[in-house]
């Protein structure tokens, strides 16, 4: 049984009322439940309030979890819920990336002593937030492109061609910043 | 070597997952054969690599959670599982007991006040309040007509008549007086009154 399984084990088994299960769903997916929301939120305490929220809803109805999905993948898609949720109150309105460009342009005199990774890290960052949920769930969730259409409520096809489009969009975004994209992508 | 474009497409989806190791082993050879013969393929498993690495790099700026998370978590499904009043009572089989026999401590108390109350049913009008007949006394008065309605009112308020039938042709009222030890005093009253012309008790 490999680790998605033991999740998915241990949510089907949370309505029985044990904590010492529910402890033990935390301690081993808390810190890629906490990743993936702070990566949306980008606040250590917004995302802590997101993670307590998302586990309480999770004990709250596990009742309701019928492994028709990888436990993850419904714990991530609670996360993803109240995310939305929150921003939408507080009205943190999606990063412009058109916006934004001017600056960008401005950093690129300091890029080139930049390390590589930094460089790459701020084009990422600056990536539509649709784009980055996507390469988010893939490379920090290890999620399939199935689990995604999941959790983004979006067609298989529609997760496909935004994996696409966010490469594309990251090579965009270093070449606004003056580097070449065989330079680093 | 050629190849269609749908199977170079779906080759190229697969590289993220190829990656991250998440594709199966015969997706993994499919991919691995592809590349060899696809530079671009090659090139772009290369990109995806860098993008890889760029996560791991950022996994590790993210801050952990702080570790008292877990016991407001504990706090809120504790708060969350203590049942509300009316799940308790929905549970509780002494409070539903207990609720049960209130309510039939309710319906018994209001029977026996009800047969108490209504030993002698009473049927009456709605129309016009119950005649006493048994104590009442009826009285024939001809007003004046000159007798403003006014000091009608007044002369029979004082007497504690009301008019039960009336005025005829002539002019007859039948009043009635509440009590029969009053009439003696009351047809004294209403005869001495210069407003009537005739007070007669009837018979």
């Amino acid at each position: 049984m490999d680790k998605e399984d033991i999740i998915t084990e241990l949510v089907l088994a949370v309505p029985q009322g044990d904590e010492g299960v529910f402890k033990k769903l935390y301690e081993i997916t808390n810190k890629r439940v906490f990743n993936y929301l702070y990566r949306l939120v980008h606040d250590k305490n917004m995302a802590e309030d997101l993670l307590m929220e998302t586990f309480t809803e999770v004990w709250r109805s596990a009742k309701r979890f019928r492994a028709e999905s990888k436990g993850l993948t419904w714990m991530i898609g609670i996360a993803r819920n109240r995310a939305m949720n929150m921003l939408r109150n507080r009205k943190i309105k999606e990063y412009d990336i058109n916006e934004h460009m001017e600056d960008l342009s401005e950093q690129s005199h300091n890029c080139e002593e930049a390390e590589t990774s930094a460089v790459l890290e701020q084009a990422l960052n600056k990536l539509p937030a649709i784009h980055r949920e996507v390469l988010d769930l893939i490379f920090m969730q290890g999620m399939v492109y199935k689990d995604v259409a999941l959790i983004t409520g979006v067609p298989l096809n529609t997760v496909k061609s935004r994996v696409f489009y966010a490469k594309e969009n990251l090579k965009n975004i270093l070449v606004s910043m003056g580097i070449a994209e065989d330079d680093l992508l | 070597m050629t190849c269609s474009k749908n199977f170079y497409e779906s080759m190229r989806e697969l590289i993220p997952l190829y990656v991250k190791g998440l594709l199966s082993d015969s997706q993994k050879a499919e991919v691995e054969k592809a590349s060899d013969e696809h530079p671009e393929l090659r090139m772009e498993i290369e990109q995806w690599k860098k993008i890889q690495r760029l996560y791991k790099t950022i996994e590790g700026d993210i801050p952990q959670p702080s570790s008292a998370v877990y016991s407001r978590v504990a706090a809120r499904i504790k708060e969350h599982d203590q049942p509300g009043f009316f799940e308790r009572f929905l549970t509780s089989r002494k409070l539903t007991l207990a609720f049960i026999a209130g309510q039939f401590l309710v319906i018994l108390a209001l029977g026996i006040y009800t047969y108490i109350t209504q030993t002698k049913p009473e049927y009456r009008t709605l129309s016009a309040p119950p005649a006493k007949t048994e104590d009442s006394v009826k009285i024939h008065i001809v007003f004046k007509e000159t007798a403003a309605e006014a000091d009608i009112r007044k002369l029979l308020l004082q007497v504690h008549a009301r008019i039960i039938n009336g005025p005829s042709r002539s002019g007859l009222y039948v009043i009635e007086i509440p009590s029969r030890e009053d009439v003696g005093k009351s047809l004294s009253i209403l005869q001495g009154n210069t407003i009537a012309e005739v007070a007669e008790k009837a018979y």
